[in-house]
């Protein structure tokens, strides 16, 4: 196998995420040509090309339950994210993967689940919350909270879940925003502060955390300081990356490859590494 | 060992002969420098002692290299090495592509390209008769004139013949091609004590965590005199990192891969405008703990093998030698 060959996608749907005049995200709904399904757990990612502008890495952002078509959440910032931006649904792009590591799905049953996201950081979550949210495998785990903050009421991606996602048991969503705005009735705040007025049994807890890295760092000070064991934290690491297989030396961090060794990584793993990232 | 010499003219035609089936790449003098290159009938082999500016890492890992071509809804990947030899890679060249073999080809993922050019290249290397100003390959437990990470081995025998040893079945095959080498032998059984003399290693402790290292000698003033030019990681025999370029062309794309440096400031940048390793004191403690920690704790070999070239071509006069000395006094 060749693991610089990519596969030529299609795009089924371009869906807008975001509604900052500042902040453009949208989701890609893609599928192979050749109608192969795509494969992959929770927390891997994939690289994306546009050939001529370049190619870049983005989590999966779907449900790892579905093979026949995957999901890519994107924010414009750059050239080939301008590029990819400019796409219409029936364009064909080239994606190889999945590469990297997973979120341990196994490890973390029978305990409950706490998502923080900040932004565009619960695109990596998603996969496996939409995962666990699955009525064969919502029982596998013990409650489920998630606690989702963006800027303003406009860039909360995937607003269109929420509503499904607090029907099921057991099962919460706390919507954040920094600043208080008319019309808005969910919390305000940012989520180190919010946890804290949270209930936990870190007994039986694991927080998987994704978003900006000052809010992941101030998130695991209020949740370890509350009580909750180093361990029992979790999150994804971005890191420029090229070849996504562990030879270009980009995303190296002491002799760990974020590509091939991550990107999720256990909080106490991280502890012992150098903070180069 | 009288029947384990040939002379440097007919080692100097042989080559050329072989260019009929190969390509064969030798020392070649270009201007003023000595390189690796691509040779011809009528091309002058430089048969000295003297180390080429770059190693011949470019034959493995191209400095420039088309991997895909993007065309018409298809994608090809472009993986052709042609059969080659190398003429004249010093010891720590050789023991050099030891590090490259197991940065592409170990682990989950196999480089094809990578691959593709190593399994098709067969190397003559050449032992040092001296140590040039900066080698220090003794120091980093090898020896000047001999690597068995070749398919033939040749020592200078102060004049104008080599000695002739074959390590590998594919030398042992070239060899047996012609009439006055066909009855050279394998090198006899060496005992490591003959090869290593007492010197001090130039090494870090193994058994250390990484993070032990990011403050144990003060790195902004080690590196104050870097400008970050990277010209140690384009000459340095086992660098390796790379990125990926898209050149479109004609209704066609192809993606190359080129040589990148841990030195240069967008190595690490990421599209947020962060940058894990901002300046050049955490660039240059990168280089370092990678080819002395991460490579040996990932591999089990060091990404240095002393040829000097980094400490030779440096314009402020840095030496990795030095600060790794540095750390090495005050590391428990």
């Amino acid at each position: 196998m060749n693991p610089y060959l990519p596969a030529r996608a299609e795009i089924m749907e371009v869906i807008q995420e975001t509604f900052s005049a500042d902040l453009d995200v949208k989701t890609f709904k893609l599928r192979f040509a050749d109608g192969r399904p795509m494969e992959f757990l929770p927390g891997q990612f994939v690289e994306f090309s546009v050939p001529g502008m370049g190619e870049c890495t983005f989590g999966f952002a779907s449900s790892p339950l579905i093979k026949d078509y995957f999901e890519l959440t994107i924010k414009r910032t750059g050239k080939v994210t301008d590029a990819i931006h400019a796409l219409h649904a029936g364009d064909s792009v080239w994606i190889r993967g999945p590469f990297g590591n997973t979120f341990p799905l196994a490890l973390m049953e029978n305990n409950d689940l706490f998502f923080v996201a900040g932004g565009l950081g619960l695109a990596p979550l998603r996969p496996f919350i939409l995962y666990a949210l699955n009525e064969q495998n919502r029982k596998k785990y013990g409650r489920m909270q998630m606690l989702l903050a963006a800027r303003t009421s406009k860039d909360h991606c995937f607003a269109y879940d929420y509503a499904h996602w607090r029907s099921v048991a057991d099962t919460s969503v706390d919507l954040t925003i920094d600043n208080p705005e008319p019309d808005w009735h969910e919390k305000v705040g940012f989520p180190h502060e919010l946890v804290k007025d949270m209930q936990f049994d870190f007994s039986k807890m694991y927080a998987i955390l994704c978003g900006p890295p000052v809010m992941i760092k101030a998130v695991q000070a209020s949740l370890m300081e509350m009580g909750l064991p180093i361990d029992r934290l979790y999150t994804t690491l971005e890191m420029r990356m090229t070849c996504g297989v562990g030879k270009c030396g980009k995303c190296n961090i002491g002799k760990q490859y974020v590509c091939v060794d991550g990107p999720v990584f256990c909080m106490a793993e991280l502890a012992n590494m150098p903070a180069e990232y | 060992m009288r029947n384990q010499i040939i002379t440097k003219e007919f080692l100097s035609a042989m080559l050329k002969s072989l260019t009929k089936d190969y390509r064969v790449v030798a020392p070649v003098r270009n201007g003023k420098v000595l390189e690796f290159m691509g040779i011809s009938g009528d091309t002058e082999i430089v048969m000295n002692d003297e180390i080429p500016y770059k190693s011949a890492k470019d034959c493995f890992f191209p400095q420039v290299e088309k991997l895909l071509t993007f065309k018409d809804g298809e994608v090809a990947a472009n993986i052709n090495a042609e059969k080659t030899i190398i003429f004249g890679m010093k010891p720590c060249d050789a023991e050099a592509l030891r590090v490259l073999r197991e940065v592409f080809l170990a682990g989950q993922y196999q480089d094809p390209f990578f691959q593709s050019h190593f399994e098709n290249t067969l190397i003559i290397a050449v032992g040092c008769v001296r140590e040039k100003p900066g080698c220090f390959c003794a120091e980093r437990g090898i020896d000047k004139s001999f690597t068995d990470f070749c398919d033939i081995l040749l020592n200078d025998e102060g004049g104008e013949e080599y000695t002739v040893v074959y390590l590998s079945e594919k030398g042992m095959d070239l060899l047996g091609r012609f009439e006055e080498t066909k009855h050279i032998l394998p090198p006899p059984e060496r005992k490591a004590a003959e090869t290593a003399p007492e010197v001090k290693k130039v090494e870090l402790n193994q058994e250390l965590d990484e993070t032990a290292y990011f403050d144990i000698i003060d790195w902004g003033k080690a590196t104050e005199i870097c400008q970050g030019c990277g010209i140690c990681t384009f000459i340095c025999p086992t660098c390796h990192c790379f990125d990926l370029k898209d050149v479109s062309m004609q209704g066609a794309t192809d993606r190359f891969r080129c040589w990148d440096s841990c030195m240069y400031p967008k190595f690490t940048l990421h599209a947020s405008g962060h940058n894990p390793r901002a300046s050049t004191k955490e660039r240059y403690r990168q280089r370092v703990l990678h080819k002395y920690l991460y490579v040996p704790q990932n591999f089990g070999c060091t990404a240095c093998t002393g040829c000097g070239r980094c400490i030779r071509s440096c314009p402020a006069g840095m030496s990795i030698r030095k600060v790794v000395e540095e750390v090495m006094e005050v590391q428990p």
